[in-house]
């Protein structure tokens, strides 16, 4: 059951990611389901039990990119993971509503910053747009509250 | 605690060797492609099913399905109409100038496009053909239709990425077909492309076709772009701006031609 849910949900978040999100662009830019995914996961079982989904979101990332830096995906989304936990166990300890969307909106935030600013070291074309940077974190928060309640469902069934 | 920061040191140490050591990032790329591109396509291809089978319910009905069977076609006629009215015109010119024929032979390569970004940060496409079929850096793509797509960017063994025309990265020579405007299209923050620093003294129209100048040395001359969708020659600018509505919907291309 544990193999048969894990499965699916990887299925599922790829075929999102895939298939689906590219067709509902708004102002040209579109959620990670793979960042929302690792961020929920981290939230409820801590970033460590979840490294290999890291490594396999963030190298499948990489290679499906224009630049040729392999990693660097890997290591924004580890670091964005490891925000998240941290701010978790400090400062938004009681899980509610508010706090899971605050630890979300900081994080996506935190990530791409910290994927812009290995852009600019590896010196990899990507021009910074304050509308869609806005979007994108706002159009992200909207699929971060159910992406983050099937995820609790998912770790309730495989306990 | 330690065995977790014991993994992520391997794999620093793995990553570290994987980008220093030359071809195998590209090795691995082209083996990772190979398994993945086919379930990239199949989730993408049923994506894009499922979205537009719900647009086409949000829609009215067989309004929008003929709409754009309609618009598609107009989009290849267009593209026909640009190529042959260029191949006439450098034909005239060489004609009258130099007193010869010019065929304009192409040597193409028809590729399938297997993978696209799936991060929305750079627009680029995967396509199927790579170094041993030929396929080499800076190489223009083009469509079915003979309308512009992007140049290549990346080659690995089988497989080319290629950089779209609207992307944030890419600058097109362009000239306006019938007034012979010539400009720069570049990427909207909104997502469309545009055109900048056009005099306002040129004379523009509303569906006048654009088309690559050539003067890049990037792109071939001729190649049909899109149209001119706004003009916006306001009092407060310098320079008219024009939006371009692309000639090719990017989203529902499958096939592509490199030109060799």
């Amino acid at each position: 059951m544990k193999y048969f849910c894990t499965i699916l949900l990887i299925i599922v978040i790829f075929f999102l990611q895939i298939g689906v999100l590219p067709n509902l662009k708004i102002a040209n830019t579109f959620p990670s389901i793979f960042l929302l995914t690792l961020v929920g996961l981290t939230i409820l079982i801590g970033w460590k039990k979840i490294l290999g989904w890291i490594i396999l979101f963030g190298l499948f990332l990489d290679f499906y990119s224009l630049h040729n830096v392999l990693g660097i995906s890997v290591i924004s989304m580890l670091l964005a993971c490891i925000t998240a936990q941290f701010l978790n166990q400090r400062y938004f300890k009681k899980e509610n509503k508010l706090s899971i969307i605050l630890i979300f909106t900081i994080t996506i935030i935190f990530y791409e910053l910290i994927v812009l600013i290995l852009f600019k070291v590896f010196n990899i074309g990507y021009n910074f747009y304050l509308l869609g940077f806005v979007t994108k974190i706002i159009y992200s928060l909207i699929l971060a509250l159910p992406i983050f309640y099937i995820e609790k469902w998912y770790v309730d069934k495989i306990k | 605690m330690k065995k977790a920061f014991l993994t992520i040191l391997i794999l620093m140490i793995i990553l570290v060797i994987i980008n220093l050591i030359p071809g195998l990032n590209k090795g691995l790329g082209n083996f990772v492609y190979t398994i993945f591109s086919p379930v990239e396509r199949l989730f993408s291809n049923v994506g894009k099913e499922i979205v537009n089978f719900f647009q086409v319910l949000i829609s009215i009905g067989e309004l929008n399905k003929d709409n754009l069977v309609l618009k598609e076609k107009n989009i290849t006629m267009e593209a026909e109409i640009t190529f042959l009215k260029n191949i006439q015109q450098e034909n005239e010119i060489l004609r009258r100038a130099l007193n010869i024929s010019k065929s304009n032979n192409l040597n193409l390569e028809i590729a399938s496009i297997v993978g696209k970004d799936i991060q929305g940060l750079q627009d680029w496409i995967l396509i199927n053909k790579g170094a041993n079929q030929g396929i080499k850096i800076g190489m223009t793509v083009i469509s079915p239709e003979k309308a512009l797509v992007g140049r290549i960017n990346e080659v690995f063994g089988e497989f080319s990425k290629v950089m779209l025309v609207d992307s944030k990265d890419s600058n097109v020579a362009a000239i306006l077909e019938n007034s012979r405007t010539e400009g720069l299209i570049k990427k909207s923050e909104k997502g469309g492309i545009f055109m900048d620093f056009i005099p306002k003294t040129e004379q523009l129209q509303i569906e006048e076709r654009i088309i690559t100048s050539g003067t890049d040395n990037l792109y071939p001359k001729g190649i049909l772009i899109g149209t001119v969708k706004t003009i916006d020659s306001s009092d407060n600018q310098i320079f008219q701006q024009i939006t371009i509505a692309p000639a090719i919907n990017f989203f529902k291309l499958e096939y592509v031609l490199v030109i060799k």
